[in-house]
């Protein structure tokens, strides 16, 4: 028998194989693989993180940041109800839906050390209609504001929109009266729990609790908000531990992920929105059986549970199942049914079909509409209809949907709320300004107009429905559904949820040490 | 050598002039706008005009551009729509990283081409020689972002060895930053790895096929020196073109591989700014890579005539 007498560079590899094994065997993790344990709760965030303003944010996870450095008069809760925050309560509304009135609280702190007064809150309004990136939403219905004592503003609006009182606590953050406008791209003045300690645009923000905080010092002391553009990347961060809050991952990730003891996660209808609007200006869909055809075409729930695994939720109407306006009734009407769309086919004088193109983006935000494009392809081929699909980057998609360059156009999107500023946006003749709300209908406008008198829902109820009979009537888009947010973080992380508004909130997260 | 240089630096002029012309073109031909990727289509038309004329996108074509080239021309390359920053500040800040993700990624590919085409030309023929060929053309073929997905999969999220993701300066933790450049820098290598390691077993196989080689071996020098004293100094030069083209690649073209780990470098700086029409920063960062090519470029000559005295630049 020959006996086994390595020379050296055998026996070099064979360590080297050994020492590759045992690390591999053993679960060998250097520290340099995971630098952590610095006291930071990381999050990592999709969008970009371009600056600090917290009005000029053309991304919704970019939202993550002013809620944590900003006040407003009030905010919404991650469930998507409205709580007072600088304002002492919520807001006396004067019966016409006109006038707003505001306490505001006595201990609130900006970071300058400037205690906010109401001078500060008129300023920040007249500062917005001037400068605010979304001055023009504003511009629409806001008349006036007014100081009524030191602790007391009121706000006088041209026509009623309850849903301002929403919209603001997305896009708005109070200022001290005299900051200049083009300095808070660059340093934080707001009176929010947390201060930033490190900026490097794009890449990482770090934020420090603030002692003085009006509503109490944060649990967590120190906060690091990084910018990893890719789902599949933000997964694999929180898989190695160099991040402990995802703000998104591959939809058929998510579920696999949380089943592991590792991980939490949840889920929750967002502000979110997966619709096909129509150009409704131009053939083909300026006829709205063609419309209705394309609607009853559309098979939403394999769309939403097989394709994007349950991160949408099926609706043929605005609203989520779940929600307060939401009505079974009218969610049947353009439910997929291909005869249905046979049908109206043949209303359109086109019974064997049509040709059209939709307008994607790629890439999408949220999710990929270029897959459910394709299967929207393959449920209209069944009824004849030829979808040819036209993709097309987001920059220039906004430019095409603006010049009405469009058929129609699959996309998903987050706005600021869908009863309070969709609905307004998508068929008001008074939100005039945007190509798909035309052409529009002065009945929806009537509605309308009653629903935003105020935020109760009850009242509100029987009208939103009514708005909604309006669009399915006229078939403005096709609803496909609604955008659930989701997250996914590190078992043992405390008071974290997804919110409604999308962007992260993590005023109350804590990560025991 | 003074009259070459000058030569060489007047064509980066013209070079330069041509790519600023060609991207700002290019950038203005595209479909798209900045201002509505700023405020999203469902905006007041009268503040997209409003922030169009506060960014000067109101003003013609060529007056933007002569006024671009202009302030080019005296290094000012304008403010990014988006970062609100001067583009040669972000470079600065951008550029040492991509450096030196482009370093370790030659460094990579040498280490790997360096002795796989020197060996497979050796044993040309043999199994090695095979071994070293197929991996090549893997390596030529293989689409980096889906390499770098397996690199993270396995040796970051299945063994973690390696952090998967951002970017430590070494200078601020040498093994922290090491750590986080070697799985980037295997990425990128990679293809390169593979072209050089082609490119050097050609001229290996040329180089050893020469008369003084068989002279060497007749004088009974061991193969060991033949191969790596004598042949390979000479095979190295046409290997040098390569490696200098490849470095210039690398530093042009880390786009993907910034993006995939993301590495807050040049090439994800030059992505987001093309996705959101952020045409300053786009032609600065064009305009700064042209002219970084250019330069890698010139430096190959120059070092092509210092290894290789009998060629004159």
């Amino acid at each position: 028998m020959q006996r086994f007498a390595p020379n050296r560079r055998t026996a070099l590899k064979l360590a080297g194989a050994g020492a590759f094994g045992l690390a591999t065997g053993l679960g060998w993790r250097p520290a340099f693989a995971n630098p952590r344990g610095d006291g930071f709760l990381t999050a990592s965030i999709l969008g970009a993180l371009p600056h600090l303003h917290p009005w000029d944010y053309s991304n919704h996870d970019f939202g993550a940041l002013p809620i944590l450095t900003y006040s407003n008069l009030v905010y919404t809760a991650p469930d998507g109800s409205l709580h007072p925050e600088v304002a002492k309560a919520m807001p006396e509304i004067s019966a016409d839906g006109l006038v707003y009135t505001f306490d505001l609280r006595d201990d609130v702190v900006f970071a300058t050390g400037k205690k906010l007064t109401a001078e500060d809150v008129a300023y920040s309004f007249e500062l917005y209609l001037e400068r605010g990136r979304r001055r023009g939403d504003f511009r629409a219905f806001m008349e006036s504001v007014t100081i009524e004592d030191t602790y007391r503003v009121s706000f006088q609006l041209e026509r009623p929109w309850s849903g301002w009182l929403m919209y603001l606590t997305k896009y708005m953050g109070l200022l001290p009266a005299g900051t200049e406008h083009d300095s808070i791209y660059d340093t934080i003045v707001g009176s929010g729990p947390y201060m930033v300690t490190r900026f490097e645009p794009d890449v990482v923000i770090e934020l420090e609790a603030k002692s003085d905080y009006y509503m109490g010092e944060a649990l967590q002391k120190k906060i690091r908000l990084v910018r990893i553009a890719d789902g599949a990347t933000q997964l694999a961060n929180l898989q190695t531990g160099q991040v402990d809050i995802i703000g998104t991952c591959p939809p058929k990730d998510f579920a696999p992920t949380v089943a592991l003891p590792e991980y939490e996660g949840a889920m929750i209808p967002s502000a979110g929105i997966f619709y096909a609007p129509f150009n409704r200006q131009a053939a083909p869909f300026d006829n709205v059986h063609l419309r209705r055809a394309v609607a009853s075409a559309i098979d939403r729930e394999f769309i939403c549970n097989e394709l994007y695994y349950g991160v949408v939720t099926p609706s043929t109407l605005p609203a989520a199942p779940q929600e307060y306006w939401y009505d079974e009734e009218l969610a049947k009407v353009h439910a997929y049914d291909p005869d249905r769309a046979r049908f109206h086919l043949r209303e359109a004088g086109m019974p064997n079909g049509f040709r059209f193109t939709a307008t994607i983006p790629v890439p999408s935000a949220y999710i990929e509409a270029q897959e459910a494009a394709i299967i929207m392809q393959a449920n209209l081929a069944e009824v004849g209809i030829d979808m040819r699909i036209r993709q097309m980057d987001f920059s220039s998609m906004y430019a095409a949907a603006q010049n009405g360059d469009f058929e129609c156009f699959p996309h998903p999107s987050m706005q600021p709320s869908i009863e309070d500023y969709l609905l307004a946006q998508s068929y008001m003749c008074i939100a005039g300004k945007q190509y798909m709300s035309q052409p529009c209908n002065p009945a929806y406008d009537e509605v309308m107009a009653e629903v935003y008198l105020d935020n109760d829902q009850e009242r509100r109820r029987p009208l939103l429905i009514e708005a909604t009979r309006k669009l399915v009537e006229d078939c403005t888009s096709v609803w496909i559904g609604r955008l659930n947010t989701y997250h996914i973080w590190r078992t043992g992380i405390e008071n974290f949820e997804p919110s409604y508004m999308y962007a992260m909130d993590l005023r109350k997260t804590h990560q025991p040490s | 050598m003074l009259g070459f240089l000058l030569q060489r630096l007047i064509s980066l002029g013209i070079v330069l002039f041509g790519a600023s012309l060609v991207i700002f073109a290019i950038m203005r031909f595209l479909p798209g706008d900045p201002v509505l990727a700023m405020l999203g289509f469902d905006t007041d038309p009268v503040v997209v005009a409003e922030l169009r004329a506060e960014l000067g996108l109101d003003r013609p074509v060529l007056v933007q551009y002569a006024g671009w080239l202009a302030d080019a021309v005296r290094g000012d390359l304008g403010t990014s729509i988006f970062l609100r920053r001067e583009v040669v500040d972000l470079l600065a800040a951008r550029f040492p990283t991509t450096l030196a993700l482009a370093i370790a990624s030659l460094v990579v590919a040498l280490a790997v081409a360096v002795p796989a085409g020197v060996l497979s030309a050796r044993y040309k023929g043999k199994a090695l020689d095979h071994v070293s060929r197929l991996v090549g053309l893997a390596g030529v073929s293989m689409p980096n972002f889906w390499l770098g997905l397996l690199l993270i999969m396995f040796f970051g999220v299945q063994l973690r060895w390696l952090p998967v993701g951002g970017y430590v300066p070494i200078t601020q933790d040498p093994l922290a930053g090491l750590a986080h450049l070697i799985l980037p820098a295997i990425t990128l290598g990679t293809a390169y790895a593979a072209t050089i390691m082609r490119m050097l077993r050609g001229s290996m196989l040329d180089v050893l096929r020469r008369d003084y080689v068989a002279v060497a071996r007749a004088y009974g020098v061991p193969e060991r020196t033949v191969t790596w004293h004598d042949a390979f100094k000479n095979a190295m030069i046409p290997t040098l073109t390569v490696s200098g083209f490849a470095f210039g690649y690398m530093l042009a073209g880390t786009i993907i591989v910034e993006v995939i780990f993301n590495i807050p470098g040049v090439g994800r700086l030059l992505y987001e700014s093309i996705l959101t029409r952020d045409y300053p920063l786009v032609q600065g960062i064009v305009l700064f890579n042209v002219a970084l090519f250019v330069l890698v470029n010139l430096l190959v000559d120059v070092l092509y005539a210092t290894i290789d005295p009998r060629i004159k630049v």
